[in-house]
């Protein structure tokens, strides 16, 4: 919720009937944004979607990542069936494009993006918005792809919830929520222990999804008056453990197991003839493979704390805000026998005002933005690689945003630039212009125009696991750079709600790998030649189809233009997304379907240059097939204090494993892992309670 | 030349105090407000976790109990939300008073009533014709509804409603 104030209120900026309002308000609460809805450009992050609290609970997400799943220009990948790296993804451009803040403020970065997103609080939260398309956040220049802002709740009441929820696979999340509320503040506590079992459908010992233990705390505060700020902070911290590829948690005894064949190669589709190894497509004779549980398994250990805080007062005609973030993130790693310890520390300071002038709502302001990561490891081929990725980046800033409406309101129009001076790559310039236009109360055209800019951090966002490499030679001279272009129709009636977009997004420079340096052992880390264009066109529809039955149809379209090397994960051209929500009284029934079309793997996955192959030596698939994903979640409300609910994820058991191992052999007989098309996890039933005080 | 235009197209199509209607669930059927026996109508827009939003709801129920006005009250939050709300609420949800349940996509609806920024509580006042007399954003009293009544009873709309 968020209070306003009556100046807020009296920039209320669409146009409304022009019978008499009142202006004597003294305790208002605003509706929370959803899809389509409301937007304002006034924001210092430009919302494009929102999802709020209770969009998130009927999904029974219990993280960020599955939150944000399968939506229209906003997924979940899943990188590795190893570690289980997920990454938010818009507009089907890379994870790593995606900056996650917490109430405004940027504090996640190369290898908290990678293990980091999975461990974000859903409690106590009030929304989250989505903000597609470059340029879309005047604090995240970064965000090539759009950023995802976390936004905590300020109780009004004292509260306290409890949910219990278990599952197949070993699956158990037991989350507290406490608030304290009082004269001029509140306090929070959330507790999270999340845990779930490795699986291995195809039988060959090996995980598809990988077995983890994660405990989140997290205290918040909010104090409406200390020296006339409005503060609000909170901080979380993290503690996780997860292991793939072997079975189990015996991280020890995995890590010194390695001699022998523990796994069975003869499983599954296309499984070797021999399970004590594979074909080598070259030769045709039996790999034997030797290395033991810890050569085909990755152990990830994260301890993270993070802090976020900001206060917001008035100054002048207008508002003050300054804001802080802190973050430490360890990063304690065995990859297949390599290890890889990292280190990262961020911090944010932004001072900025907004203020009225002449008509023009102008915001200014000043950010500070520091990180960097410390790495020490060793590799299994090249031995020690201390420090290889080691970065430190220094970025002060500042930014300048106008904000005005134009005839009688129907025109919202928001214009902003950042100059940001970066310690490696210099001044960067970042502008961007956002369009609203009013065609009625429930009819509105949104164009888009930005830049944003992105200084590659590390080679470990974009191949996750730490490289068997001996030295990285950065060759990056210049940041990687989108332009996106975007424009949304967008209709909400009482039973009928549709938007259509098209998405245009050009990125210069892109990071890439190249594992064939000058030298044994060596990784280039240069950029793309050439850019990587990303463009898309997607529609959704709601209508409420009875009293008590919503359905939603909703589907995407998107092209690709890019070359070998740069978009390194399977994407799909088509998806398609069907939802129903039935609300008769006490009940909350969701069933949601999602197509997901054919996926080019050969293009992806590169093979004109590095062909795959399955076990048995035939090559990997060229096309994914298309494929179908149904949920369903029903949740049933015993009084004000009880719910109970249920769900069943992946209705009819779909999974990669089923036709194609993520795992694959090159052309030289080597293993690697990240062949991923589809989930590897297959159905997962659920049930938990709820009790709310 | 341009700006001109699109003053001149803007100036066509400035909303204006038009009937409203809605067309919501009630949980049984939709309810489409221009098809209600012609009355003066209190709208208003609530939801559970809007501490003044439960404050006021006895007084409306108490309102439309005392029949001076049609009385609609729109949970914009799902039914099972609005089933756990405290018993007094329930309990002035209770016929007369008409209990709809709001869009999931709420813009268009709020908009159309002259609350763009989604305030709540929010509350209109329509006449007979279901055109708007007065609307509050913020806890309404006695004092309010009765002027409102005042308001919309003059001549269906008075532009220069107390504040």
């Amino acid at each position: 919720m968020k209070r306003l104030s009556l100046l807020a209120l009296g920039l209320a900026v669409l146009p409304a009937p022009t019978f008499a309002q009142d202006a004597q308000l003294k305790e208002v609460t605003v509706t929370h944004q959803r899809p389509g809805e409301k937007p304002k450009l006034r924001d210092e992050v430009v919302a494009t979607e929102t999802l709020t609290a209770r969009d998130i609970e009927k999904t029974g997400a219990t993280m960020l990542t599955e939150a944000l799943d399968k939506k229209p220009g906003v997924a979940m990948q899943l990188e590795c069936a190893i570690c289980n790296v997920r990454n938010v993804v818009l507009n089907n451009l890379p994870g790593r494009y995606t900056t996650l803040m917490i109430d405004g403020i940027p504090i996640f970065s190369s290898v908290s993006t990678a293990y980091g997103l999975d461990s974000v609080s859903l409690g106590g939260l009030e929304r989250i918005d989505i903000a597609r398309g470059a340029g879309v956040s005047l604090i995240a220049p970064e965000a090539l792809s759009g950023a995802v802002n976390i936004v905590t709740r300020r109780p009004t009441e004292n509260e306290f919830k409890l949910t219990q929820q278990i599952g197949q696979h070993g699956a158990a999340n037991t989350e507290a929520f406490a608030a304290r509320a009082f004269l001029g503040g509140a306090l929070t506590a959330n507790v999270i222990h999340g845990r779930h079992d490795g699986v291995d459908n195809d039988g060959n010992r090996v995980s598809e999804f990988s077995d983890f233990r994660r405990n989140l705390g997290g205290l918040g505060f909010f104090a409406d008056d200390v020296g006339g700020f409005k503060l609000k902070g909170r901080i979380d911290s993290v503690d996780e453990k997860r292991m793939g590829g072997a079975l189990g948690r015996d991280y020890g005894g995995v890590k010194a197991d390695g001699a022998g064949n523990p796994f069975d190669w003869s499983k599954g589709p296309n499984g070797s003839p021999d399970p004590s190894g594979w074909i080598d497509p070259g030769t045709g004779l039996i790999v034997p493979y030797n290395d033991g549980r810890a050569g085909l398994s990755e152990i990830i250990f994260t301890d993270r704390t993070q802090l976020v805080m900001s206060g917001t007062r008035k100054l002048g005609a207008g508002t003050m805000r300054l804001a802080l973030g802190y973050a430490k993130h360890k990063q304690d790693s065995f990859y297949g026998k390599s290890v890889y310890l990292a280190d990262q520390d961020q911090y944010y300071l932004e001072a900025s005002t907004q203020q009225p002038l002449g008509g023009t709502l102008v915001t200014a302001g000043f950010s500070y933005r520091y990180e960097d990561l410390e790495s020490r490891g060793t590799s299994v081929t090249f031995g020690p690689n201390d420090g290889i990725d080691n970065y430190e980046y220094k970025t002060p800033g500042l930014f300048f945003q106008g904000y005005r409406t134009f005839f009688g309101d129907r025109l919202e129009a928001n214009g902003s630039i950042r100059f940001d001076k970066h310690n490696v790559f210099g001044m960067i310039t970042s502008p961007r212009v956002n369009l609203l236009w009013h065609h009625d109360a429930q009819l509105n055209s949104r164009f888009s125009l930005g830049k944003g800019y992105r200084a590659p951090t590390s080679f470990f966002e974009q191949d996750h696991g730490i490289l068997d490499t001996g030295s990285i030679v950065r060759e990056i001279k210049k940041p990687e750079v989108s332009h996106n272009l975007s424009y949304t129709l967008s209709f909400a009636a009482d039973r009928l709600a549709w938007n259509g977009g098209f998405h245009y997004n050009k990125v210069h420079n892109m990071a890439l790998l190249d594992v064939d340096g000058t030298l044994p052992g060596q990784t280039l880390f240069t950029s793309a030649e050439s850019p990587v264009v990303v463009r898309g066109l997607d529609f959704t529809l709601t209508y409420k189809l009875t009293p008590n039955l919503e359905g939603t149809v909703a589907a995407e379209k998107t092209h690709y233009r890019f070359d070998p090397g740069t978009l390194v994960y399977a994407r799909p051209e088509e998806r398609v997304y069907l939802v129903l929500d039935y609300n008769p009284g006490p009940i909350d029934l969701m069933a949601r379907a999602t197509w997901t079309g054919k996926q080019d793997l050969a293009r992806f996955y590169d093979y004109a240059n590095n062909p795959r192959h399955n076990f048995d030596g035939t090559p990997k698939l060229n096309k994914s097939p298309s494929f179908w994903l149904v949920d369903v979640r029903g949740e049933y409300r015993f009084g004000k204090r009880w719910s109970g609910f249920a769900g069943i994820d992946n209705v009819f058991d779909y999974k990669q494993s089923d036709q194609e191992n993520f795992l694959w052999i090159d052309d030289a007989g080597n293993l690697d892992v990240n062949h991923v098309w589809a989930p590897n996890r297959g159905r997962h039933l659920y049930v938990g309670v709820k009790f709310a005080l | 030349m341009l700006s001109r235009l699109l003053a001149l197209l803007v100036a066509a199509g400035v909303a204006h105090a038009a009937p409203l209607d809605f067309e919501l669930s009630d949980g049984r059927r939709f309810v489409r407000l221009s098809e209600l026996p012609p009355r003066v109508t209190v709208v208003n827009f609530w939801r559970s976790d809007c501490p003044p939003c439960l404050r006021e709801m006895p007084l409306l129920g108490e309102f439309a109990r005392r029949d001076r006005a049609r009385v609609v009250a729109v949970a914009l939050q799902r039914p099972a939300e609005t089933l756990a709300a405290p018993r007094a609420v329930r309990e002035a949800l209770l016929p007369p008073v008409l209990a709809l349940n709001g869009p999931s996509e709420l813009r268009g609806l709020l908009s159309r009533f002259g609350n763009p920024v989604g305030a709540l509580p929010y509350t209109v006042a329509l006449d007979a014709r279901r055109v708007p007399c007065m609307s509050r954003a913020g806890e309404i009293d006695a004092a309010w509804l009765d002027r409102a009544l005042q308001a919309c009873a003059t001549d269906g709309r008075e532009q220069n409603a107390t504040r």
